[in-house]
């Protein structure tokens, strides 16, 4: 059903997989613990998957990581081999998707056992790299990204003070009191923001019109592609744990190095089947590498992983070193979901592109009323609060000036969901080390991890002629459009 | 970007003493027993030093794209109108009713926003209110706020 419902949200342009998230995560309330996680966990590999659709068929990538998919996918789709693109997208996900659950089994089990070392000053330097990881690898202004995660760090100080009881910055309201929800603050950020955008530029997206003919890749496609779905997995897999890397970074990565290695460099970019195929392996492999940090410490690597430990914590459940003791049937759940997640996307998603492609021709004027119809549902349904409404539209305007002024949302986000544990765990650390502040740089894992995010944090000041070379060729590919 | 960044930037400076002056109002406690005031202070501070930074680079960032604000097109209007929608609506949910409000709003994205015929409007407003009545009212008992219809 997660996968269903995710691939059906996710194939609409503009709605990527934290908005899918955000959207349908109050549906999951009234389900069970385990049942409401695998659903989550569904749905955003769903949505992951439906991204690619719009990006060949529309050459608009339903989400960031689907960005490269359309450099090849829609030209494939141009010559009338869009059957074959989308099959293989739905192969690639599922080989990708499935190697990452083998690695995920091997991995969070041991860095769960290595997270039990780890005190208050290790869980805050884990943090402060996250956040800062997020901001050197941002598209946009890395100075700016940084101001979106002090404000970030400062929505989630408003409400109660976790330590003192203290109400902070709520001006009387008694919604502030309990803290701005990330879900309000999500959809209006990603959702409404989006809208909001596209309603201002009046952008209307042309679906492929040409008959699909045959989805199975030939036996020539699949010798193309073999190898290079081989080196997606592992490069997606392995740059999926890091955090902030996403699944942007690694999807890019992937289409870049096969580039690099191939005979014929020159028809990149033509419309050729192993440059969809590595790109769409890495992305899946990606989302099963991004759960490791999440399940075995409980830190969240992008917002997708921010919103999914939102959902574990309002199910009652803390993610982290213990979950696999305290909560087996949960991890093992979550683990094997993945790998039947991935059997169900390609069962379903094969027969369906063609409902899939019906659902992108539904006029945009009729989608977007029902998409805000959907988005105050989905915040209001959490606490039955209208507030939370009028918040999902004061940050959907925020949002939308986030895009004039070119600041990025991600780390934002992640600053939101993380403040409130980063600041809890920083004062632990002060109080513990009886108020010395250089305890983050007395223990050496909690050194280490710090040490690199300031190395990542002072590094384009050192090289500032070369700057982040990486998001140089990334904006161009993407014609500066998506930063 | 120059001038829409030292826009920005004043905005967070701004910003960043509201947080410092907020914070004053909360002990401040020391390193040895931190209060409720010590971390919003350090970040006040962290946004008013980054704020000062933007500002200085605004000024040598001349010549870059600023950001397009369609007023020609009737963009700017459909997007702060439907921005207003957003904003009354909550507004209108105890006085009218949750699903009726939906309905209007529905219909007023259709109708004024959109322009679509009448037919299409009406049409998609009463399914998406009533399918969502029963979806989300009857089906998954979610509680919504009932106006003067009792709807």
């Amino acid at each position: 059903m997660g996968c269903l419902i995710g691939t059906l949200i996710g194939v609409l342009p503009g709605i990527g997989p934290v908005a899918t998230l955000a959207l349908l995560l109050p549906s999951t309330f009234r389900l069970e613990t385990t049942s409401a996680i695998i659903m989550l966990c569904g749905i955003y590999y769903g949505a992951m998957y439906g991204g690619s659709t719009t990006s060949i068929l529309m050459n608009i990538p339903g989400e960031t990581a689907s960005v490269v998919t359309c450099l090849d996918g829609y030209q494939m789709a141009r010559k009338g081999r869009a059957g074959p693109a989308l099959g293989m997208c739905a192969f690639g996900s599922f080989v990708g998707g499935t190697l990452s659950v083998f690695g995920v089994i091997f991995l969070a089990p041991v860095l769960s056992s290595f997270a039990l070392r780890f005190g208050a000053p290790e869980y805050f330097s884990v943090m402060v790299l996250g956040l800062v990881m997020v901001t050197y690898l941002c598209m946009g202004s890395m100075l700016k990204a940084l101001i979106m995660t002090v404000a970030g760090l400062f929505i989630a100080v408003i409400g109660v003070d976790t330590i003192t009881g203290l109400v902070r910055f709520a001006g009387g309201s008694i919604t502030l009191r309990g803290g701005i929800g990330v879900v309000p603050i999500a959809i209006g950020v990603f959702g409404i923001g989006e809208i909001l955008s596209n309603l201002e530029s009046g952008s209307r997206a042309e679906v492929f019109k040409a008959r699909l003919k045959g989805l199975l890749p030939s036996l020539q496609d699949w010798r193309d592609s073999s190898a290079a779905m081989a080196r997606g997995t592992l490069i997606g897999f392995l740059l999926g744990i890091l955090p902030g890397a996403g699944t942007i970074i690694p999807t890019f990565m992937s289409y870049a190095v096969e580039k690099r290695i191939s005979k014929h460099p020159e028809r990149f970019g033509t419309g050729i089947i192993e440059a969809v195929a590595a790109p769409e392996t890495a992305n899946n492999a990606a989302t099963g590498g991004s759960m490791i940090p999440l399940l075995s410490l409980g830190i969240p690597t992008s917002p997708v992983m921010a919103l999914l430990l939102g959902a574990f914590v309002i199910h009652g459940v803390q993610p982290g070193p213990l979950l696999i003791s305290q909560h087996p049937n949960l991890f093992w759940g979550v683990v094997t979901s993945m790998y039947i997640g991935n059997v169900v996307l390609l069962a379903l998603n094969l027969p369906l592109i063609g409902v899939w492609i019906q659902v992108l021709r539904m006029p945009y004027p009729i989608l977007v009323p029902l998409i805000l119809f959907f988005c105050i549902i989905g915040v209001y349904s959490i606490n039955s609060n209208i507030y939370e409404v009028l918040i999902m539209g004061l940050f959907g305007f925020a949002g939308y000036l986030m895009r004039k002024f070119k600041y990025e949302a991600a780390p934002f986000l992640l600053a939101i969901v993380l403040g409130d544990f980063m600041e809890t765990n920083f004062r632990q650390s002060l109080l513990y080390s009886e108020g010395d502040p250089t305890i983050f740089f007395k223990r050496p894992i909690s050194a280490t991890v710090l040490g690199v995010a300031l190395i990542l944090l002072f590094l384009p000041l050192l090289r500032r002629k070369k700057g982040r070379g990486w998001v140089e060729k990334v904006r161009k590919q993407m014609g500066d459009e998506e930063y | 970007m120059d001038k829409y960044d030292r826009i920005s930037g004043f905005f967070w400076l701004l910003f960043g003493i509201f947080i410092l002056v907020g914070a004053g109002s909360y002990s401040f406690g020391t390193f040895r027993e931190p209060g409720g005031g010590l971390y919003p202070t350090l970040l006040g501070s962290l946004m008013i030093v980054m704020a000062i930074f933007l500002l200085a680079n605004s000024s040598k960032a001349k010549g870059e794209e600023c950001p397009a604000w369609d007023r020609q097109a009737g963009g700017l209007r459909r997007c702060v109108l439907t921005l207003c929608g957003l904003l009354i609506i909550p507004f209108l949910f105890h006085i009218i009713g949750f699903f009726p409000t939906m309905f209007l709003f529905i219909m007023f994205m259709m109708r004024v926003i959109l322009p679509l015929p009448w037919v299409t409007a009406v049409a998609t407003s009463v399914i998406a209110s009533v399918g969502g009545y029963f979806l989300f009212g009857s089906w998954l008992k979610i509680q919504f706020p009932r106006g003067f219809l009792g709807l």
